[in-house]
């Protein structure tokens, strides 16, 4: 039987989180990798312990968590939203006004991550409560220009409340990733400053990048149990086909609603982990852009799916990062060797200033786009690529590549 | 799904056009510039070795090797011979347009520098991170090339680098702000972030006192003042500048739209107050596209006055456009440094550099600027050499022992010592926008006056920052 991975025998089995031996070796030993990353001894990715990479990583983890609650919204319930930048923005502020210090013009509690990290979560998921009766009457498109208008509606709340937010094009400072009891002088717990854990040095930005992974993982964790529940399953009846599911007895307003309170509370969370990991934010970041970038990570993971949602954090926010490495990596390419490769990268990089090419490594004296406006062109050109040739995103390019070693050599 | 998707997709096919079209800007100007003064330019450069920048370049050339005891510790490469500044610029974002021609200055100034022997034979690299004029975006460039480089030789934005003040400060790391917020001249803010040229506060005094003067000349004793801004420090400063100033001249301000052009939303009801208070000067802190809206519908309203606004609401790309006209019989325009082709060594030098790359920059007022940035690394970084200590640190202490960095007449000396008193830098090149400047292959920008000190700048009393959150 163990060797018949499709065959369950029982409901509970089938439900498990990680059905089949091999998937969870696979985890574990994907899991064991991340933690190992910052301490620099995978050989070969070495680089990945570097602090500027750590923070990349981090970022990819907070960015996940976001991505995972539009996941239960969109790639769930069905629910298309535009508006996941506005709860980021809830949770960010509702972190910044409890956890922050009181600043010149700004309001500040000081208290505890133990209470703004949460009441981050609560407060966006209430918000999001509060408005999900009047988005759980439209549908599909329109449903996607009213939480636009939230984007749009939240900028201009975050601009005018200076003294929560900083005001426009200034910002506030964030309360940091410090576990204190209470408003005692040392925390107790300090993910700002280099320390060592267990006899072994961490730099801060490996102890954030752990703490992030933990964060994640609960993520994960609750998110795949909210799929198996009850509560889930009516997610996607009513994605599949809402009639259809209010005729067997969902109850569609109740649990688009729930739909939209857990989306808000992970954007929530995620505002105020963003806020505490990058130290300041101006009104002005939670703007469409930052919607729509996770859109973007759902579409280009694969919709529908937990590891859709963390391949496409993952891919959307190491992105700009790779195309600056590879570039630099082509342009010395082509100023160093000769022979086709060297051609090749040489078509691609402009290195000077008579050296047409489309990427240009000098920015203002050479011909071609810089690294800047060529993530954005590459950014826009991958989205209309996964939606017309792979709706199912990352995700579907790794199903077709494991059916295709499947059943190899019959592929056919 | 579907629905989701083709919305989507329009929103994608959107930023691809947002990417595409965001260097078109500055296509638009102008021709090049290589017909600029025919002066023989090597004498004139030599001629300025008197100057700080130039006799260090001098002196340099004679080391070749770098001695085995230099300290280092990021960004200087002893056995590789490379030294590596960073740059944070916003590279797509709504500075771009004027960022791209200050970072062709600085490839062009340190091509040359590598060229004449170095610092002490060492090669300066740049290290470049687009920003897109975001403050998350800045911070996380700032922290991917933190640790490669010795120094920031130019970071956009007041915002931006304010949020990365303290991590540069926490560095020892200097860095040269394309801003010119007053809390940079401030040594209690920002300690390693450094001042060029007239701070927006005291260039708004500068340009009010100049047109004020001409108003006077044409008659009218009694103008009155319109003043509008975009939130943030960058807009703060200059209005809290302009509102002393009008407090000291004894101007009423028939306006007051500090912080109310918001980017991206309708800016006709600021045009519209502009033009009911029927002020005579206006004065205007914003993005140059956000500024062309305001001006456009004030223009439309049959609205004339004299405006001005701090350096970087001006575009030269308007005088190709529509308002072209009108914006060369209202400009009062102000800047930091001579514009381009102006009279100095230090501009012959730059467009000897211009010429001698042979790339097709257009004629811009902020390829000069980018020199000059260039050279306060270059003066900084020369004067560590010269102590022995290239570390960050080291660096940082060896400028705070200049106390006349000179731009070889394109741009007022500057002082790194002393108090926050003793470093502001009270002069502003004072210009007008010429169509027929542009037309013989020059920026459109006419110069009125070097080196202009107005009569309330020259007394104001600067202890600290202007506006401070």
């Amino acid at each position: 039987m163990r060797t018949r991975p499709r065959l369950y025998v029982s409901y509970s089995s089938e439900m498990a989180l990680l059905p089949t031996w091999t998937q969870k070796i696979a985890a574990l030993a994907f899991l064991a990798f991340l933690v190992i990353v910052p301490f620099g001894v995978i050989p070969g990715l070495g680089f990945l312990s570097d602090n500027d990479w750590l923070k990349l990583l981090s970022r990819v983890a907070i960015f996940a968590i976001g991505a995972l609650g539009l996941h239960i919204l969109s790639g769930l319930a069905g629910q298309v939203s535009l508006g996941q930048a506005f709860f980021v923005g809830i949770g960010a502020y509702t972190a910044a006004v409890l956890g922050g210090e009181v600043g010149k013009s700004t309001w500040g509690l000081g208290l505890p991550i133990w209470i703004w990290l949460p009441a981050a979560g609560i407060v966006a998921a209430l918000v999001g409560a509060l408005i999900a009766p009047t988005a759980v009457r439209v549908r599909g498109i329109y449903l996607a220009i009213v939480t636009l208008g939230l984007v749009f509606f939240g900028e201009w709340v975050f601009r005018s409340t200076p003294f929560i937010t900083g005001g426009a094009q200034a910002g506030r400072e964030f309360p940091s990733l410090q576990f204190r009891f209470w408003k005692e002088e040392v925390p107790f717990l300090d993910f700002t400053t280099d320390g060592s854990w267990f006899g072994i040095s961490v730099t801060s930005e490996a102890k954030t990048y752990l703490l992030l992974l933990v964060f994640v993982i609960m993520a994960v964790i609750i998110t795949k149990n909210i799929q198996r529940t009850r509560t889930g399953r009516a997610f996607m009846a009513i994605r599949d086909r809402d009639i259809a599911a209010e005729v067997m007895g969902v109850a569609e307003a109740k649990n688009k609603l729930i739909a939209f309170a857990l989306s808000s509370g992970f954007a929530g969370l995620t505002g105020a982990i963003l806020g505490a990991f990058v130290g300041r934010l101006v009104p002005e970041g939670f703007s469409l852009f930052m919607s729509i970038q996770f859109v973007a990570i759902l579409l280009i993971g694969g919709i529908g799916t937990v590891s859709g949602a963390l391949l496409g954090s993952a891919f959307v926010i190491l992105l700009p990062r790779i195309v600056q490495d590879f570039t630099g990596f082509l342009a010395s390419v082509a100023e160093s060797g000769s022979g086709f490769f060297s051609w090749f990268a040489g078509i691609f990089v402009s290195t000077g200033i008579d050296d047409p090419g489309i990427v240009s490594t000098l920015p203002g004296t050479s011909p071609g786009l810089n690294i800047g406006q060529f993530n954005l062109f590459l950014y826009g050109l991958l989205l209309i690529g996964f939606l017309i040739f792979e709706p199912l995103g990352l995700y579907g390019i790794w199903i077709r590549v494991r059916n295709y070693w499947k059943s190899w050599p019959f592929t056919y | 799904m579907k629905k989701l998707r083709i919305f989507v997709l329009v929103l994608a096919l959107a930023l691809v056009a947002a990417a595409c079209s965001s260097d078109g800007d500055d296509t638009t100007t102008t021709t090049a510039g290589g017909d600029a003064t025919e002066t023989t330019v090597a004498t004139e450069t030599t001629a300025a070795t008197e100057t700080t920048v130039a006799t260090e370049t001098t002196a340099a050339t004679e080391t070749t090797v770098a001695p085995a005891d230099l300290k280092t510790d990021f960004g200087v490469d002893v056995e590789a011979g490379t030294i590596t500044v960073g740059q944070t610029a916003d590279l797509t974002g709504p500075f771009a347009p004027l960022v791209a021609p200050i970072l062709a200055g600085q490839q062009m100034y340190w091509a040359w520098v590598n060229g004449n022997g170095g610092i002490g034979g060492m090669e300066v690299l740049m290290e470049t991170r687009d920003t897109n004029y975001q403050v998350e975006q800045h911070i996380a460039a700032y922290d991917e090339i933190r640790d490669l480089v010795v120094a920031i030789s130019h970071t956009t934005g007041s915002p931006q680098t304010l949020a990365i003040s303290d991590a540069l400060e926490e560095d020892s790391m200097i860095a040269v702000p394309a801003t010119w917020y007053s809390g940079w001249t401030d040594t209690n803010i920002a300690p390693t972030v450094l001042h060029t040229g007239n701070p927006y506060c005291l260039e708004a005094m500068n340009g009010l006192d100049w047109m004020v003067s001409v108003e006077a000349e044409e008659g009218n004793d009694a103008p009155t003042l319109a003043i509008a801004s975009i939130p943030g420090d960058f807009g703060f400063d200059p209005m809290a500048g302009a509102t002393m100033w009008a407090e000291i001249n004894g101007i009423e301000i028939v306006y007051d739209g500090s912080g109310k052009i918001i980017p991206g939303q309708d800016q006709k009801p600021i045009a519209d107050a502009i033009v009911a208070s029927g002020a005579d000067l206006v004065y205007v802190t914003t993005t140059p596209t956000t500024f062309s809206e305001v001006y456009g519908a004030a223009l439309q309203q049959g609205f004339e006055a004299k405006w001005s606004g701090s350096g970087p609401t001006y575009n030269p790309a308007f005088l190709v456009s529509p308002i072209a006209d009108a914006i060369q019989r209202d400009w009062y325009g102000t800047f930091y440094m001579q514009p381009w082709g102006g009279d100095s060594a230090g501009m012959a030098l730059t467009m000897q550099l211009v010429e001698a790359s042979g790339a097709d920059i257009p004629a811009n007022d902020y390829v000069g600027l980018g020199v000059v940035e260039a050279m306060i690394v270059h003066a900084a970084l020369e004067a560590a050499y010269a102590s022995g200590d290239m570390t960050r640190a080291g660096v940082l202490a060896a400028l705070r022992t200049l106390d006349n960095v000179d731009f070889q007449g394109m741009a007022p000396a500057e002082n790194y010592t002393g108090s926050t008193a003793d470093q502001i830098q009270r002069a502003v090149t004072l210009w007008r926008p010429s169509v027929a400047n542009l037309e013989a292959g020059g920026s459109g920008s006419e110069i009125v006056e070097n080196d202009f000190v107005g009569p309330t700048a020259e007394s104001f009393d600067f202890q600290e920052a202007c506006f401070q959150f």
